[in-house]
């Protein structure tokens, strides 16, 4: 029952407080996984930043060694040709003759006055334009060289390691940087510089040509924090530009130094973009030590991120909903479950009750204790309630007895055998005919029975004192016969073996079963049941038993097992095929419902203490003849006056009874009556050759209606019954051969307890 | 069997004696079918010497109760013994007289 615990807490409430606590316990684990990750974005940045600005920086440094090289490789032709003014045209010439090393200008400028011809300035300039190469001498007082600061520096023997972008009027006329070393005279004293210009516009677009992220670019700074280099307007406009240029230059600005100190890193917002960003920089290991500072923005840096955490969390709250819905059905499901449990639970309890009322109805055989009789009977139903119904009962000194089988099984079935128990039990009350008790049973089934279940019956009336047995079959199996071996039987039946007892079929009529046609007349047979024969009845749980090959028991086999338990009592006939069906079957479930009933007849050979018979004619006159007679017997046996009156009551009841109904009035006839005493039960039996009349099937009188309601007849047989402990009625049929007729009789006994 | 049946002012007065067998009713019920029909009065049957009654000699009694019924009058029983007690307790009848 602890799935039943677990599907009651598993409503709909409580899933959905599942789901809760398991969205609430995602969304944390995503918020910790989005900065964890964050965080590694973040130093995988920065070690990228790291990496570009390294990869630009030495490109940069590549380009501007390459032109320190041709500017170095021309000093020593400079000096060796310093007495020839003409060369120095040669010389600029060969600084910028290159294509691809950035130099845009090469010139020397030599002191005042150095060449008397050349006058006081002399600047021969080499200026590259558009592959074309132009030398001019461009010292003049408009360009006074010697104001430069390159000049300054170089003309004391320093060497200028490119100095802070300008615009150069005069030689490029274009925003340049300028490398310049010494030119010495054999003596070592500086005369001249020997300078390149070189644009700015390719660092630029060197450093932006690789991009992070689609908006992020690069900034170069100078050593005294001017920007030198800017990309595209798209990218950065020059207001931008300035305004982080100015972050780094401002010391309040806070500050981070990552990986390992290399780059310095701060946030920033672009008020113009609506967009915040980072800031990282870093200065050159070589000459000119300039910043390079890369730009990047956090939509950018982090939107991957950002969008893979929200697929994360979209992919897990769909999850959750699919989660949320099985465990919806589940419950709804385990609800359901419950409930068909619940309600199993309550149609098994029903089926119990049903069984044990099905088991109540079975006769109770310890209320018959007889010596004339001994049966036994079961009923073992394959479920929990079955279709098969057997009864008996005793009245009048006749056993009524039935055995049937309903189509179907279980509680359909079941409905149907206890209507045609209840049938059989009160229709037996009024008739002691089978077959007037199986056409009332048929009529009633018949009746309504839309669903046609029908039943197959077997009623048999047997008459105690006589062994007459009188049936009816409704298309049921057919009963054995079996005699013990010392059963002094008919000479015709078939014997088992070397006479040691017998079994027979009994001689049966099949008609049909109950509940198809109402008006279907069933036939009532007759037969003797000789003292020690045994009626066996069963019903096809038996000869379709199967076993685990799903073998038929069958009906030979069924006839032998029964013969062989011919010298047993029922009860033990009873348990020895019940065990042996049981063995057969072992292992299986039981395929029908299996019931069997065993009439062992076993009357006794009476020892009459008293044996008297008196004949009367059909005339209440001769009652006094009776009244003597009956007074004189009762004497002889020592019954005192109160019992005595009322067995004279009884007898006398019975043979005027029999003088005023059997006979057609006026018509002459005989009454006889037979007192005999065994000791024990006191019979009188009054019988005549009238007409056939059962004064036991007579209705008895009403006892609780008023004087001007009550009938007059009736009284006499109601007498009887109240006054006699049992009576039977027996119609004998005559016999032609000894010319016997045929006759009423009626048996009355009493128990003498002296 | 003796039976007797005496008028007086406001009532009958009948007495049985001896068995009142099917035989003895045929007689009896003749001797007393004048008390069938109504009349008023009140019968008193006397039964100290009644000693046996069969279902036949009830009728007869049913039948002078019902005549007695139809007018207004009613039957009295008179020392009836206990084993015809017992037999009008069988048959219901013991509802149906006065019994003094």
């Amino acid at each position: 029952m602890d799935f039943k615990r677990i599907y009651s807490k598993l409503d709909g409430h409580t899933g959905l407080v599942f789901i809760i606590l398991a969205a609430i316990l995602l969304e944390i684990i995503s918020v910790f996984q989005y900065y964890y990750t964050r965080g590694i974005v973040e130093r995988n940045l920065e070690r990228h930043v790291l990496m570009l600005l390294s990869v630009s920086a030495q490109r940069m440094d590549g380009i501007m060694r390459g032109a320190e090289t041709i500017v170095l490789s021309q000093v020593w032709h400079a000096q060796q040709h310093l007495d020839e003014p003409e060369y120095m045209e040669t010389l600029v010439y060969n600084l910028v003759k290159n294509e691809g090393d950035k130099i845009v200008g090469g010139a020397i400028c030599f002191k005042p006055n150095y060449y008397a011809d050349k006058g006081y300035w002399y600047e021969p300039y080499a200026h590259q334009i558009d592959d074309s190469i132009t030398i001019n001498q461009i010292g003049s007082a408009q360009h006074d060289y010697t104001k430069k600061e390159f000049y300054k520096i170089c003309i004391k023997g320093d060497t200028v390691k490119w100095n802070t972008p300008y615009f150069d009027a005069d030689g490029a006329q274009n925003i340049v940087t300028t490398f310049g070393v010494p030119i010495r005279d054999e003596q070592g004293e500086p005369v001249a510089t020997l300078i390149v210009d070189m644009t700015t516009e390719w660092i630029s677009e060197m450093v932006n040509s690789i991009h992070l992220h689609p908006s992020s670019f690069t900034l170069i700074l100078s050593t005294q924090g001017q920007l030198i280099a800017l990309p595209e307007a798209e990218l950065c406009d020059t207001k931008l530009a300035e305004k982080i240029a100015a972050m780094i230059n401002d010391s309040t600005v806070e500050k981070e130094k990552r990986v390992n100190g290399h780059v310095t890193c701060f946030e920033f917002y672009d008020e113009e973009k609506g967009r915040a960003g980072h800031v990282y920089y870093a200065r050159k290991k070589y000459e000119p030590h300039w910043l390079m500072v890369k730009v990047c923005y956090d939509d950018e840096i982090y939107g991957e991120l950002t969008d893979m955490r929200k697929i994360t969390l979209g992919l897990s709250l769909i999850g959750l909903l699919v989660l949320g819905l099985i465990i919806h059905r589940f419950a709804h499901n385990g609800r359901k479950l419950q409930k068909s449990l619940m309600k199993q639970e309550r149609i098994e309890g029903e089926l119990q009750i049903a069984r044990r009322l099905q088991a109540q109805m079975q006769p109770l055989e310890n209320k018959m204790v007889r010596s004339d009789i001994s049966l036994h009977g079961i009923l073992k139903p394959a479920r929990e309630v079955g279709g098969d119904l057997y009864d008996f009962f005793i009245r009048d000194e006749k056993l009524f007895f039935c055995i049937g089988d309903v189509s179907g099984k279980g509680v359909p079935a079941a409905f149907i055998m206890a209507m045609t128990q209840t049938l059989f039990h009160n229709m037996a009350l009024h008739s002691s005919n089978p077959a007037h008790i199986m056409d009332r049973i048929n009529a009633s089934a018949c009746r309504n029975n839309e669903s046609n279940m029908f039943a197959t019956l077997f009623v048999g009336v047997l008459d105690l004192p006589t062994g007459l047995l009188r049936y009816c079959n409704a298309g049921h199996e057919i009963p054995f016969v079996i005699g013990a071996a010392t059963t002094k039987g008919d000479a015709t039946k078939k014997h088992v073996d070397d006479s040691m007892g017998y079994i027979q079929h009994l001689d049966v009529k099949a008609n049909l079963p109950i509940g198809l046609f109402s008006d279907f007349a069933y036939e009532k047979q007759e037969t003797i049941i000789a003292p020690g024969e045994t009626l066996f009845l069963y019903t096809d749980g038996l000869t379709e038993a199967r076993n685990e090959r799903q073998e038929l028991l069958g009906k030979k086999h069924a006839m032998q097992l029964v013969a062989d338990c011919r010298d047993m009592m029922p009860k033990q006939i009873i348990e020895a095929v019940v065990a042996h069906v049981e063995r057969y079957a072992a292992n299986t479930e039981q395929s029908d419902d299996l019931t069997l009933l065993a009439i062992r007849y076993t009357p006794q050979e009476e020892q009459h203490l008293l044996d008297e018979e008196l004949r009367l004619g059909n005339d209440v006159k001769e009652v006094a003849k009776l009244s003597t007679f009956i007074k004189d017997v009762l004497a002889r046996l020592d019954i005192a006056k109160p019992l005595a009156s009322k067995l004279r009551l009884a007898v006398e009841e019975a043979v005027v009874n029999s003088m005023e109904y059997a006979y057609p009035a006026d018509s002459r006839g005989e009454v006889n009556l037979r007192v005999t005493f065994d000791g024990k039960k006191l019979r009188f039996v009054i019988s005549d050759h009238g007409f056939p009349f059962n004064p036991t099937e007579a209705s008895t009188a009403d006892t609780t209606l008023s004087a001007e309601e009550r009938p007059i007849g009736g009284l006499g047989i109601m007498l009887i019954r109240e006054l006699m402990d049992s009576i039977n009625y027996e119609r004998i049929s005559g016999k032609e051969s000894t010319g016997e007729k045929a006759k009423n009789v009626l048996t009355l006994i009493k128990n003498i307890n002296h | 069997m003796n039976t007797t049946i005496e008028q007086l002012e406001d009532k009958y007065l009948v007495t049985f004696e001896g068995e009142l067998d099917t035989t003895a009713a045929t007689e009896v019920g003749e001797k007393l079918q004048s008390l069938y029909t109504a009349n008023g009065k009140d019968v008193v049957i006397d039964c100290t010497g009644l000693e046996y009654i069969a279902s036949s000699g009830l009728r007869i009694l049913i039948s002078i109760l019902k005549g007695a019924k139809a007018g207004g009058s009613k039957v009295v029983l008179k020392n009836v013994n206990d084993d015809i007690k017992d037999v009008l307790k069988l048959t219901g009848f013991i509802n149906l007289f006065d019994l003094v």
